[in-house]
């Protein structure tokens, strides 16, 4: 029984710094100041997110399939994911041929060169809970 | 709307954008906004008077057909639809020239649902599809459209109509994935 008892006490102990964790990263997100970081390096963005997100990012496309070049950052299960688009690109062409992937069209380490042209931070059903853009 | 696309064709302004209101029973369109030479994305003004209500999002892909295909949505318009698709009728419309594309919620709860089994990988998921049917299908609008309809799946589902009008009257929408 004592046994028993221990086993729970930890489970929620377990479960509760999980949901704790939780609604802190949400809270650091939503109060992001992502402002702060448009017409910068995605470099500088990326160096101050809240900690906790997958290094593989994501490269697509905004536009269409075969042009824009974006950046999706993703915390572990999707539980929130950062959606950049970059502005003025200097160091990758953003049109790309149409069945390129996109990862090779668009290297990471030059892509995260290129300043942001906006942030948007997403989660659940694509809810937005937070963003700015330069447009 | 054929205006725009030409004029967009004309000088390079891929995106333009306007909304659709409501007020005191009259529908118009407003906010029109021009885009960005060559832009990559689509930039839309949300700001309404009091009393409008938001109907639809409009822009356009005023694309060639030797290097842009006049292309069917991108997973940045599903995004940019999903901003205001929060009631039953709200529409995404889109003119490439030759057709005019509208995504139209027909189901909330199932458009959230749908959202929600796709999480963070609505580009990444559309783009297997798509990369699956580009051995099959070479015309890019064709692609693009046929991409949409099976990641959208049946509306019932989805709770997203996939509508699209051909040229020359482009008033007659057909749906696509009924």
């Amino acid at each position: 029984m004592k046994k028993l008892s221990s086993i729970l006490v930890v489970l929620f102990a377990l479960a509760f710094n999980e949901a704790s964790a939780q609604s802190s990263l949400d809270s650091q997100l939503r109060n992001f100041p992502i402002a702060d970081y448009l017409n910068k390096p995605i470099d500088t963005l990326i160096a101050h997110l809240p900690a906790g997100y997958d290094t593989s990012f994501d490269i697509g496309s905004s536009g269409n399939i075969n042009r824009g070049a974006t950046l999706q950052i993703n915390y572990p299960n999707y539980e929130f994911w950062v959606y950049i688009h970059i502005t003025d690109a200097q160091y990758i062409t953003v049109q790309k041929e149409l069945l390129t992937p996109a990862a090779t069209a668009w290297p990471l380490a030059l892509l995260r060169k290129e300043k942001v042209g906006s942030i948007t931070i997403y989660t659940g059903a694509y809810e937005i809970i937070n963003e700015a853009d330069i447009y | 709307m054929d205006s725009l696309y030409q004029w967009g064709m004309t000088n390079g302004f891929r995106e333009q954008s306007f909304i659709v209101v409501k007020k005191n029973g009259i529908i118009y369109p407003k906010n029109y906004v021009v885009g960005t030479l060559s832009g990559d994305q689509t930039d839309v003004n949300y700001t309404l008077a009091t009393g409008e209500q938001l109907l639809a999002y409009f822009h356009t892909h005023a694309e060639d057909t030797a290097s842009y295909w006049r292309t069917s949505f991108s997973p940045d318009d599903l995004l940019e639809f999903n901003k205001n698709a929060n009631v039953t009728g709200y529409t995404a419309l889109l003119e490439v020239g030759n057709a005019r594309y509208a995504f139209v919620v027909e189901d909330v709860s199932k458009k959230s649902a749908f959202n929600i089994s796709k999480k963070g990988r609505h580009e990444k998921l559309y783009k297997a599809v798509f990369n699956t049917l580009s051995s099959q299908i070479s015309n890019g609008q064709t692609l693009t459209e046929e991409t949409w309809i099976q990641y959208l799946g049946s509306a019932t589902v989805s709770g997203i109509g996939f509508y699209k009008a051909t040229a020359p009257n482009k008033n007659n929408f057909t749906k696509l994935n009924p």
